[in-house]
């Protein structure tokens, strides 16, 4: 058995924030137009609300699809799967530096132009499988075969379809409405101070997980909303990573809701003492360790609470992507619906690059850590849809705690309301 | 004149990378890790926890972007420990009580060429309801 490193002994307890003294209603007290009732589960298993959340939702907002760090070089690609669109988008960096986003179809006969969804094209041209067609970074037709063949004059005529994209912080959006009801800065508004106040461009080094479930996307989302089953599900997993023996359960340190977006703030256990091999992992090799030699780099937007126990914050950006910031690595869950009942989970992890063996090793073991403790959140999506489905209950209910979960729900309805009913309401902050 | 899959320092550990434990990509030492008996990861575990620190400070001598042969091997084996870790030290090497997904569907695209899954075709919705 390895023994402990003895430069790692601590010897006291740390502070851990208290519990206020309004827990249990300060959320529904604090945002009131979200209201108390039960939720109905329609939302879940409902090939409506499906159909509308793809028209008046991933048809019409911004969404994320990756960052600019994902293709750091001109020629770089990434092909994005808009399932339940039915769109595939083709995103690339051109010798100018800049990024462009087409639809991944071919004008001559339609085949799709890019079959694999990541890349390098050096030249930055792309050569259409089928029979030849090829496309600069530009997105223009630049040779066809036997062109002279063809009625119609084609080289630089007919182009790959733009997609709408812009890039804030890194962050790569497109909207699939060709008019864009807003930019995406005002779409962002106020959740853009979060996104401001970290360093999410320095921590480039990217891992990618992805996984098709027999589960509605919301569903996936709520998981990752609430920390209420962190004792529980992740018991044997994550035991006392976030909760502790001050704080049995795991509540949030604070919450904002900037009507369709959100923003979280959570506790971990300051007092979490990994044993064995995991103390060499989590602490003693941790690039997080070297990071902390340069002083805290976030500003007063993360860790809005300022607690000394901080733990994580999720920023949520409607409809369907939860940045999840911790010291030093920030990750990116993503729920993209294929239909009411299946989606893609995409989990994108950023952080420092190893330097040494014992940083790959710290690495990889708490990949493995946050990877098999999400596998467990991917059952419990599955078996909820499955329950759900039976039509036994036709609502869930949720605590103060779960006010994210509650938000999502809310944020969905409204932004379909809008659309259906030429009304909404509203939350101001 | 070696045939050791290991550096000479760390030919006790020779017979994992015999095993096969030496795998460069993720996805690899997850299966290898779920197809493993119990036994056979508390006796990897208990092989290597009492050597981690000296595998370190051994792969820290030299460059890290540069590793080859057995001192690449070394570090795979390294990685495979990650997973290991996670099976004895959480689950005692037992891990029928674990409720995930199967590692085969929360995949890492990050090793795949193709860099990331096709839609599977029982997953594409029904046509609509008339």
């Amino acid at each position: 058995m390895a023994t402990q490193p003895d430069d790692l002994h601590i010897p006291e307890r740390l502070p851990v924030t208290p519990l206020p003294s309004d827990l249990g209603r300060r959320w529904r007290e604090r945002w009131p137009q979200m209201g108390t009732d039960p939720v109905p589960v329609a939302p879940v298993v409902s090939r409506e609300y499906f159909e509308w959340e793809r028209d008046y939702l991933f048809k019409k907002v911004w969404l994320n699809v990756g960052t600019a760090d994902e293709i750091p070089n001109p020629g770089d690609y990434i092909v994005r799967e808009i399932y339940c669109a039915n769109v595939s988008v083709l995103i690339m960096r051109g010798k100018d530096g800049g990024i462009a986003a087409f639809h991944n179809v071919c004008r001559h006969r339609g085949n799709k132009l890019v079959w694999d969804y990541r890349g390098h094209r050096k030249g930055g041209a792309w050569a259409c499988p089928f029979h030849g067609f090829t496309y600069n970074a530009r997105g223009e037709l630049i040779f066809v075969p036997e062109e002279g063949n063809f009625a119609q004059s084609m080289c630089r005529k007919v182009n790959l379809p733009p997609v709408n994209h812009a890039v804030y912080k890194g962050f790569i959006f497109i909207c699939l409405d060709p008019e864009p009801e807003e930019s995406l800065e005002s779409f962002l508004g106020p959740i853009k101070k979060h996104l401001d106040d970290y360093p999410f461009e320095s921590l480039p080094h990217r891992y990618h997980y992805q996984t098709f479930q027999r589960s509605n996307w919301k569903l996936g989302l709520d998981a990752q909303s609430e920390v209420y089953h962190a004792p529980y599900l992740h018991g044997q997993t994550w035991p006392k990573l976030f909760n502790s023996d001050e704080r049995p359960h795991v509540e949030s340190l604070d919450m904002v809701f900037y009507d369709r977006h959100r923003y979280s703030n959570w506790p971990g256990n300051p007092n979490y003492s990994p044993k064995d091999i995991e103390v060499f992992a989590l602490a003693k090799y941790s690039s997080i360790a070297r990071l902390g030699e340069t002083g805290d780099p976030s500003g007063p937007e993360i860790n809005r609470s300022g607690a000394p126990d901080w733990g994580f914050d999720i920023v949520h950006l409607f409809p369907n992507t939860n940045v999840m910031v911790l010291p030093g690595v920030w990750h990116t869950h993503q729920f993209w619906p294929i239909s009411e009942s299946h989606m893609l989970w995409e989990l994108k992890i950023h952080m420092p690059k190893p330097e040494n063996a014992g940083e790959r090793f710290s690495e990889e073991y708490g990949r493995v850590l946050l990877r098999d403790a999400l596998r467990e959140d991917a059952t419990t999506h599955e078996r909820t849809q499955e329950a759900l489905e039976s039509g036994a209950i036709d609502e869930i209910y949720l605590q103060d705690e779960e006010a994210f979960v509650r938000h999502n729900y809310w944020a969905v309805d409204q932004e379909i309301r809008r659309h259906r009913e030429g009304t909404r309401e509203r939350i101001e902050s | 004149m070696s045939s050791f899959l290991l550096p000479n320092e760390f030919s006790a550990l020779e017979t994992l990378a015999e095993d096969g434990w030496c795998l460069d990509n993720e996805i690899e030492r997850t299966r290898k890790r779920h197809e493993s008996k119990p036994e056979a990861l508390r006796k990897f575990y208990d092989l290597v926890a009492p050597r981690l620190e000296e595998i370190i400070d051994y792969l820290n001598t030299k460059p890290f972007d540069d590793l080859a042969g057995a001192d690449q091997r070394l570090l795979y084996l390294l990685l495979s420990m990650a997973e290991v870790t996670f099976a004895v030290e959480k689950f005692g090497g037992d891990e029928s009580g674990y409720t995930g997904v199967p590692s085969e569907r929360f995949v890492a695209a990050h090793d795949l060429p193709e860099g990331g899954l096709p839609l599977p075709v029982e997953y594409r919705p029904a046509p609509k309801a008339s």
